[in-house]
């Protein structure tokens, strides 16, 4: 569709001037090593993109997203430093960010309260309970190398996480595009009335995008804390931000209905370049945050810009109603 | 199933529909018959609206049934209506905007292989279908990005997609033009063929006559007359649908009118109207009749500075004023917008506070709203238009239909304006209450105010107005006199061009 | 709309919660009740109250503002950096407002002219604003003026300044909000932003002042906070709008705007610094609290939302129906027509059918 390649063409642009800028201000960027890095944390960024998209396709927003990762690292280190085997790890704590979502996705669609409201609670209900509940287990380190080969190992000389992030998102790819299941999303996203009158769930659909949130994060959050060989509780201080940047960038409507995963592909490697080439800077990460913001704001002009342009009528809905009582 | 094939598949038998004390139907008989294209005709507010919601499950009747097969049926929602075979397309799409065309045929049912969604079968079946309906917009093409005629045509095939059997269409062939007509003409012979069902509403006589079998006239929330299209003609239609007597001709002082306070100038914007001019002047009252979609809202927001024209220009009171709703205001313009619910009331707040709300200045000392003058404003304007119940604190919502009218009319006219734009002013008002807004406005006209009057009610507008424009399709299309025949107005507003 | 049921019962809710907190805390601590703790809890959270009136006017309009906590700490450390350039205290205090207001007009000119939605805009410059902080403080503490000590730990017939400076602001803004044309009209811009247009009044430039009053309020409440903390850093009023939105949420405001009222901010803003106060004089740790705070926000929008169905049920009225829920994407249509007008006015269209 026409919005959905114009913003993956801009994506990718900005991409290669940024590029190219840092090949010509600092060439030693593009080492091996660091390339490598780039690569991992790109892998788990998209992940962690794939799960917003979900969330906001269907309309609604998740700010827990931090606390859910930043639980589920600590829980997969506590398991692996429990000495479970490392794909029960994965499945524990997978089990867990599905879990927290679930949790999202009661009081979104059976409590019918406005997300924002929803995952605001939330997000300090989860931080206040794993820190309560872990009684000092804020930070885990030495994880044993069973586990840390989650992210630090490489298959076939690609790194882990890369080769698990190109599954996931194939797989969430051939989902959104190809399956009753993925394309669900996108009706409710755009058009929850008609979805309904189509004969689709859209509650349990819109519960469902904050379960499989929970779990992608849950796992982006494990290869993470395979990766550092270490866990802390606020590791997830800066997700939220970073989960809603790649989506919007990659040119997600905040209204509902659009979104493609080669968006998040690309949007997750420009948001993950320019953090890392901050840090490559010696500049604070706090920078990061601030750069994502702007990231946004870019994003969510062009958008107008273009539609503006495009004669497209602006901003069709002021806001959501779901109905309480349902049409069927 | 149906016990012959002269019996109807699905029958409307004394259905009575209230809200909130007003009638909108009045034991209405509707038959229709499979394989057959029922036209159902009536003036604005007639109830035809409500009718097919009914049929579609939207709303419920508030008394009569429903009879489908040869059986009660309760059509308790949409989506039961849907799965009973009926399906609606309304004027307004109600489809996915960001999906495909093609997405859009098959929502919620999408076709299965193996190996997940068969988009390659679809395509086949879904450019088949189109071949065949003669329809030609790409299957790729996003739909919000579609024209409404062509977002309609798809609501269409989505219809004969599911195999409805019946097939209720509302005023389609207003967004389309000649060549997409007659695709949809052939269409629905071709529905016909398969012994769907279907209601044409529209107000095109010529349409009615093409593609009708037979015709029904509602007026008034009853189902007036009923024929077989080949033994009617045109103007046997137009009076079963103005009917009522045009007797009383409303009384009107006669004021000598004076300086020209408006004048609309050559204006024009894309798709809504197109090269309107006219002149008003203090106190005369100008009608504008015409069909919806005629362009009566539209010009109406042009002048009210709600919408800015492509061409042409618009002088208040012989100056050029920028189209801001609050430059058009302060010039003198005020405007009683058609639609209540949407552009007109503050329903959670107090009636005071809607009455008061755009000429709280007069009421305020030192920036602070003094409270007893707001209310005394709003106790005189609750006395003056006989506003019930005489309870100003209350949320305005809890009003009827025509009490919230009146409030609003209030609320405009707390200005004076100079310029008054009137749309629909008695819609959902009681006999009584119509006619003390009708003495108002002609004491306004007196006293100097100019009207534009855009009215669906024929008789009143003839009756009140000093002269009537009627729009169609977007332009004027001709100027009667005062007490003209409310036929001849109808029968203009809606022939079609080439007639 | 049952308007006696609509009101009464958020005050009914409130209050019982007020209550609550009130007992459940003293029987935590007998220390609890105490005037003295009492004032110092009040005034340890005049800043969220502060914030929570100009996010209250947000949320009546029908936006919301996440941004609060990154201005509040952008305008503390311009405090600091302008009293280190040599302003005088005075000065300094006004760039902090300037400042506020500023980011405020940032905000409310990218929801209010383009119809971008305020929950992401603010989510973004809520980034771009604490980036910004650290930028302008270097990343380190900077002193407050010495005048600002009497603001920060003086006293007025007993009273704690900084609670003084939010009942005083409490007491404008109520005046502002219920007595003024400017409230009139902000509440109807939550209610109707398209009839307000219609109206002829200039409802963009309303949407754009209630974001500009959130920035400078944020910024008067990072003022006071200086002033009691004695210093400004860059990581100051993080998690603030969490905070604030909960206040606001308890308070009985409602997320689709036009209901709401100052007085239940005020005493919502109580009820969370007495939730928090009594917590910590229990020396429970400050992860529960914030726990807390979470559940108190979901429990309360749940109540809120159910309570008015579950009251007819339990009255046996059976043609009430169940809550409706609006999703507060953006603020105000600026002016372009709607596409589908349907959808904007569905929100409208009460329970009540319209005819045709």
């Amino acid at each position: 569709m026409y919005s959905d390649r114009s913003s993956q063409f801009s994506i990718a642009g900005f991409l290669v001037i940024l590029l190219v800028a840092l090949a010509i201000a600092a060439p030693r960027f593009f080492d091996p090593r660091n390339l490598g890095d780039l690569g991992t944390t790109t892998a788990i960024a998209a992940i962690v993109g794939l799960g917003a998209l979900f969330v906001i396709v269907t309309g609604n927003i998740d700010v827990s997203a931090g606390a859910i990762y930043g639980a589920s690292a600590v829980v997969a280190a506590l398991a692996a430093n429990a000495g479970l085997p490392t794909p029960l790890v994965i499945v524990v704590a997978v089990a867990t960010g599905a879990a927290l979502g679930l949790v999202n996705a009661v009081l979104v669609t059976l409590l019918k309260l406005p997300s924002i409201i929803a995952t605001l609670g939330t997000s300090s209900l989860f931080t206040g309970g794993l820190i309560a509940i872990t009684q000092g287990g804020l930070w885990v380190v030495g994880l044993p190398d069973g586990f840390t080969w989650l992210g630090q190992g490489s298959l076939l000389g690609v790194s882990v996480p890369i080769v698990v992030a190109v599954c996931v998102l194939a797989i969430g790819a051939f989902a959104l595009a190809r399956t009753r299941f993925g394309r669900r999303f996108y009706a409710v996203g755009s058009n929850p009335e008609a979805a309904r009158l189509a004969g689709i769930r859209s509650r349990a659909v819109e519960g469902s995008a904050f379960v499989i949130n929970g779990a992608l994060l849950a796992l982006a959050a494990t290869l993470t804390a395979a990766r550092l060989g270490q866990a802390q509780n606020n590791i997830g201080a800066s997700i939220t931000i970073a989960a809603i940047t790649i989506a919007v960038v990659a040119g997600t409507s905040v209204f509902g209905g659009t979104g493609t995963v080669l968006g998040i592909v690309l949007a997750a490697m420009l948001v993950q370049t320019t953090t890392s080439a901050l840090t490559f800077f010696h500049l604070d990460p706090l920078w990061a945050q601030m750069t994502q913001g702007l990231l946004i704001l870019a994003a969510l002009i062009l958008s107008v810009v273009q539609r503006r342009r495009s004669g497209l009528g602006l901003v069709p809905r002021l806001l959501r109603r779901k109905e309480a009582v349902d049409a069927r | 199933m149906p016990a012959s094939p002269d019996d109807p598949v699905l029958s409307l038998r004394g259905i009575t529909k209230n809200f909130a004390g007003v009638r909108a139907l009045r034991g209405v008989d509707f038959d229709l018959h499979a394989g057959k294209v029922t036209a159902l005709l009536g003036e604005n507010g007639a109830g035809k609206s409500t009718l097919i919601k009914i049929i579609a499950g939207a709303h419920q009747p508030s008394s009569g049934e429903i009879v489908l097969d040869g059986e009660r049926t309760v059509m308790r929602s949409p989506h039961v209506a849907m799965q009973h075979g009926v399906a609606v397309v309304y004027q307004e799409t109600s489809l996915a905007a960001d999906l495909s065309v093609l997405e859009n045929l098959y929502l919620g049912a999408w076709k299965q292989k193996l190996t997940g969604i068969d988009w390659a079968g679809m395509r086949t079946e879904a450019s088949a279908l189109f071949d065949r309906l003669g329809i030609r917009i790409p299957l790729g093409a996003r739909l919000g990005a579609l024209s409404k005629a062509n977002a309609q045509q798809v609501e269409i095939a989505r219809a004969i997609l599911k195999g409805a059997r019946i097939l209720i269409l509302d005023e389609p062939g207003s967004v389309l033009n000649e060549d997409e007509l007659s695709s949809l003409h052939s269409l629905l012979l071709e529905s016909k063929e398969n012994g769907v069902a279907v209601v044409y509403i529209t107000h095109r006589l010529e349409e009615v006559f093409r593609i009708a079998d037979r015709i029904t006239v509602m007026r008034d929330g009853a189902s007036v007359a009923y024929a077989e299209a080949s033994e009617v003609d045109e103007a046997w239609v137009v009076r079963q649908m103005v009917g009522r007597d045009v007797d009383t001709l409303y009384a009107r002082t006669d004021v000598p009118a004076g300086e020209v306070v408006l004048s609309v100038e050559g204006i024009g914007r894309k798709g809504l109207f197109e090269d309107v001019t006219f002149q008003l002047r203090a106190g005369e009252i100008l009608g504008l009749a015409g069909l919806v979609g005629a362009g009566r809202s539209e010009v109406a927001e042009a002048i009210s500075g709600l919408l800015t024209p492509d061409a042409g220009r618009i002088l208040i009171g012989g100056r050029e004023v920028p189209s801001r709703p609050w430059d058009r205001q302060d010039a003198g313009v005020g405007y009683l917008a058609g639609d209540r619910g949407g552009q007109g009331i503050f329903a959670i707040r107090s009636v005071v506070s809607n009455i008061t709300l755009t000429t709280l200045k007069r009421h305020s000392r030192a920036g602070l709203i003094r409270r007893s003058s707001q209310r005394a404003a709003a106790d005189a304007a609750v006395e003056r238009f006989d506003i019930r119940p005489p309870k100003p604190q209350l949320a305005i919502g809890n009003l009827s239909g025509g009490n919230q009218q009146k409030a609003l009319l209030a609320r405009v006219l707390e200005r004076s304006p100079s310029v008054l734009i009137l749309e629909e002013p008695t819609s959902g008002v009681d006999i009584g209450a119509k006619e003390q807004i009708h003495r108002i406005v002609d004491q306004l006209v007196a006293d100097g105010t100019a009207v534009l009057l855009i009215s669906s009610d024929l008789p009143e507008l003839v009756g009140m107005a000093d002269r009537v424009l009627v729009m169609r399709e977007g332009r004027i299309a001709a100027e009667l006199p005062r007490g003209a025949d409310p036929e001849a107005v109808m029968s203009i507003a809606f022939r079609a061009e080439g007639d | 709309m049952r308007a006696e049921t609509s009101r009464v019962l958020p005050a009914v809710i409130l209050g019982s919660l007020l209550l609550a907190t009130v007992v459940v805390m003293s029987l935590l601590s007998p220390r609890f009740l105490a005037l003295s703790n009492i004032l110092s809890a009040l005034s340890l959270a005049a800043p969220l109250g502060i914030i929570a009136i100009g996010m209250t006017v947000v949320i009546l309009i029908g936006g919301i503002d996440l941004s609060v906590g990154s201005i509040l700490a952008l305008s503390t450390v311009s405090i600091g950096v302008a009293a280190q350039a040599g302003l005088p205290a005075w000065l300094a205090a006004v760039v902090g407002l300037a400042v506020g207001a500023g980011c405020g007009l940032v905000n409310g000119l990218l929801v209010s002219r383009l119809g971008l939605p305020s929950i992401v805009v603010t989510i973004a410059t809520m980034a771009v604003f604490a980036g910004l902080a650290l930028a302008v403080s270097g990343g380190s503490s900077l002193p407050a003026p010495a005048e600002f000590t009497f603001l920060g730990f003086g006293r007025i017939a007993g009273i704690p300044m900084p609670l003084v400076v939010w009942l005083l602001v409490f007491v404008v803004a109520l005046i502002a909000i219920s007595g003024t044309r400017y409230g009139e009209h902000i509440y109807a811009l939550g209610t109707n932003p398209r009839a307000l247009r219609y109206a002829g009044l200039h409802d963009r430039r309303l949407t754009a002042s209630a974001f500009v009053l959130s920035g400078l309020l944020s910024g008067l409440a990072g003022l006071v906070f200086m002033a009691t903390v004695s210093s400004a850093k860059s990581n100051f009023g993080q998690g603030y709008e969490l905070a604030v939105v909960t206040i606001v949420v308890v308070g009985g405001a409602a997320l689709t705007g036009g209901a709401g009222t100052l007085w239940g901010t005020l005493l919502a803003t109580a009820v969370i610094a007495l939730i928090r106060n009594g917590l910590s004089i229990a020396f429970v740790p400050s992860e529960v609290q914030t726990l807390v705070t979470g559940a108190a926000l979901i429990v309360t929008a749940v109540l809120y939302q159910w309570a008015p169905a579950l009251v007819a049920q339990l009255r046996g009225r059976r043609d009430v129906p169940p809550p409706a829920v609006t999703e507060s994407v953006t603020v105000t249509d600026p002016g372009s027509e709607p596409a589908h007008p349907p959808a904007a006015s569905r929100r409208h269209t009460t329970k009540k059918e319209t005819m045709q």
